[in-house]
């Protein structure tokens, strides 16, 4: 029976960039799994409560780029009550603690205080890329903060 | 042995099987652990290459054989005659010529790349195996790299559910 060893299996994967065919090859076998999860760079979570930050970095230890949604679509129809959650909080506490080699942190609806922006702005010194849609929470001084400790 | 032949120094590679397969040395070079093998003055006598029989061998030669001006170490042979465009056109067509071949040969193919370290190789038989797979379903993806499926079903479930709500 032909077999991969683990470098030319993480090789095979390095030609999957579609996190789909990513999730497809992870169910392959624990091998793969395994690589999978130690190869992904870049990870996209749909709904901020779907899964829990912990379990990301579990599963996904060397990622490097993070895109998390928090409330749904019609939030911007303010169709959500005030205080629903999706606080940015234990995510950014949860990367600060497992990843703190992050480059790239992408927030789309969600609660951002100007605390977490400060926490955030001392705790990944590699960060490039703060993307934040539709988010609320913080002020011009948690901005400050960003501008002030981040090299990038 | 290594031999010189017409001012090209020639590399002697042995497969497990016992045929020997004489090379030029840039050739052989192509792959990375032949290469450190070479330089470190262990390639005095013939190369025993384990784990690559001769029918596999001989395809990587092959592959080695064409690919060598390219991306020898010279570098100025290659863009005498042809401009280098066409001459890489013609080596993407030639290698997918080269890669049409079972999926047994395919994934000894990947093992010798692998194990020879030869990028070019690698990346072609690995990227050809994407492509083989990626309209499958995962049943004919394990029978295809003759994986075994070693999840309980409670634990495929589970990842299936969070690759499904979480990570899209």
């Amino acid at each position: 029976m032909p077999y991969f060893p683990d470098e030319v299996v993480e090789h095979i994967l390095g030609f999957i960039s579609s996190h789909r065919d990513r999730d497809a090859a992870s169910l392959v076998c624990h091998a793969w799994y395994r690589i999978e999860g130690l190869t992904r760079r870049s990870v996209f979570i749909s709904n901020c409560y779907a899964v829990r930050p912990e379990r990301v970095h579990a599963r996904f230890p060397c990622l490097r780029s993070l895109t998390v949604k928090g409330k749904p679509r019609f939030a911007d129809f303010n169709l959500v009550p005030a205080g629903w959650g999706a606080s940015a909080e234990p995510w950014v506490d949860a990367c600060a603690r497992a990843c703190p080699g992050l480059e790239e942190l992408r927030l789309k609806r969600m609660v951002v205080t100007d605390g977490c922006l400060n926490h955030l702005a001392h705790s990944f010194p590699n960060l490039r890329s703060l993307v934040l849609v539709s988010c609320e929470g913080f002020s011009t001084d948690g901005l400050a903060t960003i501008a002030t400790n981040c090299r990038y | 042995m290594a031999t010189r032949e017409a001012g090209k120094k020639m590399i002697m590679l042995k497969s497990p099987d016992g045929m020997e397969f004489e090379v030029e040395e840039a050739v052989a070079m192509e792959s990375q652990t032949i290469r450190k093998m070479i330089e470190d003055d262990c390639a005095d006598t013939a190369i025993l290459i384990p784990n690559i029989n001769s029918k596999i061998l001989s395809r990587v030669i092959e592959y080695c054989n064409k690919h060598v001006p390219t991306t020898g170490a010279t570098g100025a042979a290659a863009s005498d005659t042809v401009a280098p465009a066409a001459l890489a056109e013609d080596l993407k067509i030639w290698d997918a010529e080269f890669i049409k071949v079972n999926r047994a040969t395919r994934f000894n193919l990947i093992q010798a790349a692998s194990y020879l370290n030869i990028k070019g190789l690698l990346d072609l038989t690995s990227q050809t195996t994407i492509d083989t797979i990626s309209d499958n379903s995962l049943e004919e993806i394990r029978s295809f790299l003759s994986t075994k499926n070693d999840y309980l079903p409670e634990e495929e479930q589970t990842i299936r559910r969070e690759n499904q709500w979480a990570f899209q």
